[in-house]
């Protein structure tokens, strides 16, 4: 029986199941178990995450809408109706989270920390603020009012500004005026600590306040905050650029300007004040968010980076390094004793920056390449590669240069990269490099060595101590000559070569994908145990999905861990009833991407850069590798029994695309805090087995 | 106490004490016995085709043992430039010089400081090939060697042995070895263990492609006129082919890889086709659009025009053999390059076989033109004997002496023609020949040699030597002085005398020798010789001659 896999209802919307893993991060700022500040956090993270929703998903939604494109996405939504949706949806989601925020600001200030409103403020506090509004506040301010000579101004994009109304005298009606809050200067502003109390009042506030001084001779009405976000999906047109750097420096100066989408206002703003905005801006009433509060949370990453208080943020972890890796003064003899694998953040990313730093100085070290993709500012990778250039090594950089909002950023160090005598270059034409990797080539005793290193994760030393990755040091041979022939290929040198380990999106990554599924649904058909497990960030790819409808209904068991978005919808009967997706949102952000196919016993199991996304399998050059070493197999096992028997932060997805937490049948166990504690590359499955009745997904 | 009968070049006759002088001994060096290479050593190849641009970088260790680092390979339309327009365009020089930018990056990488990099037929052919071989240097630093047809198969050929298991046997057996290139393609026979013949013809793949192009749209049977248009180019070859019983088939190049490939099923494990296969094959593709061959077949999309091509080139020289199947050792010219520096490097075993099937091919082509047999062999002695003497006051190397041997093959041939500047026919034979593994430059000091083998001596005004560059000039000078100071002592071409020893006195070079039989016409060749060589060397030869056999 051929089934048709194609029906909308076996589909999720992507956007709508994205918005659903930010009320899952939402959900963790009133989860009692985390603290206080963590739970703030939290609500900062939505808002952001919400601000490049907006900018990059929803804007690319409405010039679909706006070129007059009304095809529907595999669940069967237009454009138009997914804005619709999704608008729904957001709006749910931004009231609910400042009703958290309402829940835990009053907790804030039993912990002596008070974000006061205008009201709160006694006079010694206004004549502070007056100062302090005289001195630096008010020369940076741009007052611009509407009428007939001057039309209205162009708002910065995610700008916080005050709109007001000032009373006309000479006609009837009133003027709009705007004022920018400027971005340079402390969002909080700290007041006098007063009966053992931090205090503070926002910006905007302050400016509030002394708003007359603005207007001399005028009477405002009223004023009030907003914001809006624009189109921020730069789309590079790369055939036209004749060098991609300029042509990336010239967007970002032209994405301040696209078209608003959301416009943020206060709750309590005057009507007429929205009419006028709303008329400006060209925006429809279901894209203006009214917020009871502070516009932006962005700023409780400031007030809780500032803030010391123990108590109010995670325990602090350190991350382990591999004895063998901080005892060893040759790491390069290490990895020639086998793979290594390192569980970041568990494990401590020290041990590849240093793998670097011993290259740049390894007298044997003849060259080395690496992909870079988004780095930290001050990265001291690329701080090791520049040094490796300085002492004479070919260092060969790739940098992906359209790394999303990172442009700005990339282009400094590449430049710095460049002067420091490393050969940068900027990827292949129309495709982001998103693989990760590195190669170091050196000359041994009678051969030329080749050291790899392998990651779902990017170079980034300060993310790879919040996002969950794996990272795979290697001399396998094969492993070295195809990391040779990726970047012959990535250089432009070499046409797309034929490996021996790796598979390359967009060239066949996808087909290995379909092999490897369809190599499971052969076993099941037989009979046979067949099972995948993959883990990722975001499942999209609607042919992928439908691959694994087919497994499912032909009886392939399948457990997913799905980070972010999921567009397969599970549970379906006779479709995808042996697939059970879960979601984990913690302390760290899941990033690992890893993918099991039992393969009749073998059990082969792949590490890569890439979800199954579209984008990743067409538009990318990714990579997938094998693990090939029994030791480190066995420890990617031990990980994913560990994760799928999580019952603290995982969330199961329901077949309406709702997730819900797991109930503890058993035991309580939270996998990321269990990685933390335990030191996964020493303990043994009696361990594991012993202290938690684990499910026995491997061994049924 | 004995006496000789010694000329210097000023008739004056000396008597000479042995013993009385103290003696220059000359050692007689063995060539290429000893490694000269101890060291494990990157090397990277470049090979500059008719469709592309390819290198391979390998690592050789100590005992000469080659394992690949890196093989790389961009499609650059350079013989299309050539084939149909007489010049490689601007835009595909500069597309060449950033791609071979980045392979020097890599050589970088690596710290390679040995490189051979060729160019072929595409370039050679080119009307601006200075200019490109100039802005590539300009542009990369590298140097570019444009290398002949037959120095390109001698080259692919050094990598053969890498890998056939049986290629000794197959060798002796009678193999037919047949190379397609995109411009240019060649034959080579062997027999008992013997390289007998070889012979290029330019007729290739992508070369057949571009010229009947045109063709190709006006007509529904193609294949047809390709065959046709093949079999006609091949006739003349087929002719002057020995007439051996050829029990084995080689095929190399000309997409046998696509083929191997198809058959193989994307297996390319085997090394070897059963010629039934690809006749079925060949039958199966006859008619397909190039876009069936791609999807079905999965055929790379720039090789589906050249696909059918190769096959009938194939197919006719197959049946040429009584072979039931081909041998397909995926050889390139960048393995051959590899291989080729390694044979200079380490100076393996494999080179000496190599250039013994040089002089075997050689003396084949002698024997065509009914050369003296038993004079060259003489001459070839008595010359590398003193070459091999004199190797401190020549100081030239082991290759210059095989040129010397092929110039000594070769010195009669033009009298196959007539016997009146015979000289002179000789070098417009050998200028117009292809030797497998020689250059072009290589075979102009090669004919020089042999028309300044008597008669006349070089001078800047004559055109073929006047053109050659003042470092061949210098080795055609010292080769043709030492081929006529042999020749000479077998003048008459009777094999009558015969050399004991030579040595250095007082910048005079004695050579001692004996004979049984009458000696003047030697003895007066050799003296009309003695002037030339010592304004070459600056010693004068002089002869002693012992009559009689070896008696103190």
């Amino acid at each position: 029986m051929i089934k048709d896999f194609n029906n909308s209802e076996y589909f999720i919307n992507r956007e709508l199941s994205w918005l659903e893993f930010n009320d899952r991060v939402l959900n963790e700022s009133i989860d009692d178990d985390n603290p206080l500040f963590e739970r703030l956090k939290f609500l900062a993270i939505v808002s952001s995450n919400l601000d490049e929703f907006f900018s990059v998903r929803v804007a690319s939604l409405k010039d679909q809408v706006n070129a007059g494109y009304d095809k529907e996405d595999p669940a069967g939504l237009t454009p138009k109706r997914q804005l619709k949706e999704i608008s729904k949806r957001a709006h749910t989601m931004v009231n609910e989270e400042y009703v958290y925020l309402n829940r835990l600001l009053p907790e804030l200030r039993e912990n002596n920390i008070k974000i006061l409103k205008i009201n709160e403020l006694v006079k010694e506090d206004i004549l502070y603020l007056e100062k302090y509004f005289q001195r630096e506040v008010y020369p940076v301010l741009t007052p611009m009012a509407v009428d007939s000579s001057r039309p209205f101004p162009l708002i910065l994009n995610k700008s916080l500004n005050i709109g007001l109304l000032l009373e006309d005298e000479q006609e009837e009606g009133n003027i709009f005026a705007t004022v920018q809050i400027p971005a340079i200067l402390p969002r909080l502003v700290k007041l006098k600590n007063k009966d053992g109390n931090e205090r503070f009042i926002l910006l905007e506030d302050v400016v509030n306040i002394f708003i007359d001084k603005l207007f001399l001779g005028k009477n405002v009405l009223c004023s009030y905050p907003y914001r809006i976000t624009r189109n921020a999906d730069l789309t590079i047109h790369e055939e036209e650029a004749e060098d991609l750097l300029i042509e990336i420096e010239k967007s970002i100066k032209k994405r301040k300007w696209g078209e608003a989408i959301r416009l943020e206002v206060d709750n309590n703003m005057d009507d007429r004040l929205v009419e006028v905005l709303r008329k400006a801006l060209e925006i429809h009433r279901g894209e203006i968010y009214y917020i009871d509060g502070p516009i932006d949370l962005t700023f409780i990453f400031k007030l809780v980076s500032k803030n010391t208080k123990k108590k109010l943020t995670y325990n602090k972890f350190m991350a382990h390094t591999p004895k063998y890796l901080t005892k060893t003064k040759d790491i390069f003899k290490e990895i020639t004793k086998g793979d290594i694998l390192l569980h970041h953040p568990y494990e401590s990313f020290k041990p590849v920056v240093d793998f670097i730093k011993k290259s740049a100085h390894d007298e044997n070290v003849l060259a080395i390449k690496q992909t870079l993709y988004r780095v930290s500012g001050d990265s001291p990778i690329v701080n090791a590669l520049a040094k490796a250039a300085e002492l004479g090594k070919q260092v060969t950089v790739l940098v992906e240069l359209k790394a999303r909002f990172d442009e700005e950023n990339n282009i400094i160090w590449a430049k710095r990269l460049e002067k420091a005598g490393c050969h940068v270059i900027y990827g292949l034409l129309g495709l982001k490099t998103h693989s990760k990797i590195t190669l170091v080539v050196r000359k041994e005793e009678d051969r030329i060595k080749r050291y790899v290193h392998l990651s779902t994760g990017n170079y980034n030393d300060i993310t790879a101590k919040l996002y969950t990755d794996i990272g795979l040091f290697t001399c396998n041979e094969y492993f070295g000559a195809d990391a040779s022939k990726v970047f012959n290929m990535l250089s432009g040198y070499s046409e797309p070569p034929e490996l021996y380990r790796f598979y390359v999106a967009p060239l066949n990554l996808r087909e290995r994908f379909y092999e490897l599924i369809e190599n499971e649904i052969e076993n099941a058909k037989k009979g046979r145990k067949a099972l995948i497990i993959a883990k990722m960030n975001s499942l999209v790819d609607p042919d992928i999905i439908k691959m694994l409808y087919k497994a499912s209904s032909n009886g392939v068991r399948i457990e997913l861990i799905v980070r972010g978005i999921c567009c397969l919808r599970p549970g379906i009967t006779n479709i995808s009833d042996n697939i059970t997706v879960r979601s984990i949102v913690g302390r760290f952000l899941e990033h690992s991407r890893i993918y099991y196919f039992y393969n009749d016993g073998r059990e082969d199991i792949y590490l890569s850069s890439a979800d199954w996304m579209p984008r990743n399998l067409n538009r990318r050059v990714e990579l997938l590798f094998p693990i090939e070493d029994r030791k480190v197999k066995k420890r990617i096992i031990d990980i994913f029994s560990i994760t799928l028997n999580d019952t603290v932060k995982t969330r199961i997805q329901k077949p309406d695309g709702k997730y819900k937490r797991v109930e503890s049948e058993r035991f309580t166990l939270n996998s990321q805090e269990f990685f933390m504690k335990n030191n996964i590359s020493s303990i043994n499955d009696s361990f594991i087995k012993t202290k938690y009745e684990m499910k026995g997904i491997f061994n049924e | 106490m004995c006496f000789f009968v010694i000329f210097n070049m000023d008739f004056i006759l000396i008597l000479y004490h042995l013993g009385k002088r103290e003696k220059i001994y000359l050692q007689n060096d063995k060539w290429g016995d000893k490694m000269i290479n101890k060291k494990d050593e990157i090397f990277a190849g470049i090979d500059i085709g008719s469709h592309s641009l390819k290198m391979k970088v390998a690592y050789v260790d100590k005992k000469g043992e080659i394992s690949t680092l890196e093989n790389l390979r961009r499609t650059v339309p350079i013989g299309s430039d050539t084939f149909s327009n007489g010049i490689v365009s601007f835009d595909t020089v500069e597309e060449l010089c950033e791609i071979l930018k980045g392979y020097k990056r890599i050589m970088e990488d690596y710290k390679i400081s040995t490189y051979r990099a060729v160019a072929t037929s595409a370039v050679r052919e080119a009307k601006n090939k200075d200019y490109i071989v100039d802005q590539i240097k300009l542009k990369t630093g590298l140097r570019i060697e444009v290398i002949s047809n037959s120095e390109e198969k001698f080259l692919t050929y050094k990598a053969i042995r890498e890998q056939l298991d049986d290629y000794r046997r197959l060798r002796k057996e009678g193999t037919l070895l047949v190379d397609i290139g995109a411009g240019s393609s060649e034959l080579s026979i062997y027999k008992r263990n013997k390289l007998i013949f070889s012979q290029g013809i330019k007729i290739g793949s992508l070369r057949i492609n571009e010229i009947l192009s045109e063709i190709e749209k006006k007509t529904l049977d193609f294949p047809k006129i390709l065959e046709e248009f093949i079999e006609s180019n091949i006739e003349s070859l087929i002719a002057i082919k020995p007439r051996v019983k050829l029990n084995n088939f080689i095929a190399i190049g000309g997409e046998i890889s696509v083929i191997n490939n198809i058959l193989k099923h994307g297996k390319n494990e085997s090394k070897y086709i059963n010629k039934t296969d690809f006749l079925k094959l060949y039958e199966n593709i006859l008619y397909k659009s190039n876009n069936t061959l791609v999807k079905e077949y999965n055929v790379p999309q720039n090789r589906v025009d050249i696909l059918l091509p190769s096959m009938i080139l194939f197919k006719k020289f197959i049946n040429l053999t009584q072979a039931e199947g081909m041998y397909v050792p995926l050889v390139s010219l960048r393995d051959g390059l590899i291989s080729d520096l390694v044979d200079r490097k380490f100076n393996t075993l494999r080179n000496k076989e190599f250039n013994k099937d040089i002089i075997s091919s050689t003396r084949n082509m002698a024997k065509r033109y009914k050369s003296d047999n038993k004079h060259i062999r003489d001459v070839e002695k008595k010359s590398l004997y003193i070459y091999d003497k004199l190797k401190k006051i020549h100081g030239l190397g082991s290759r210059e002496r095989f040129l010397m041997q092929i110039a000594i093959i070769l010195h009669d041939i033009g009298k196959y023609l007539s016997f009146i500047n015979h000289h002179i026919n000789s070098y417009n034979i050998i200028i117009s020949s292809e030797i497998i593994g020689v250059s072009k430059e290589e075979m102009r000091v090669i004919a020089n040699v042999a028309k300044y083998h008597s008669k006349e001596t070089p001078s800047l005004l004559h055109n073929t030597y006047g053109i050659l560059s003042e470092k061949n000039r210098i080795k055609v000078s010292k080769l043709a002085a030492i081929l006529r100071l042999a020749n000479a002592l077998d003048r008459s071409h009777k094999q009558k005398i015969k050399i004991k020893d030579i040595y250095i006195d007082n910048r005079n070079l004695y050579i001692d020798t004996y004979s049984k039989e009458d000696y003047l016409l030697e003895q007066w060749t050799f003296i009309n010789e003695a002037d030339f060589f010592k304004q070459v060397f600056g010693l004068s030869p002089i002869l002693k001659i012992k009559k009689g056999g070896l008696v103190d």
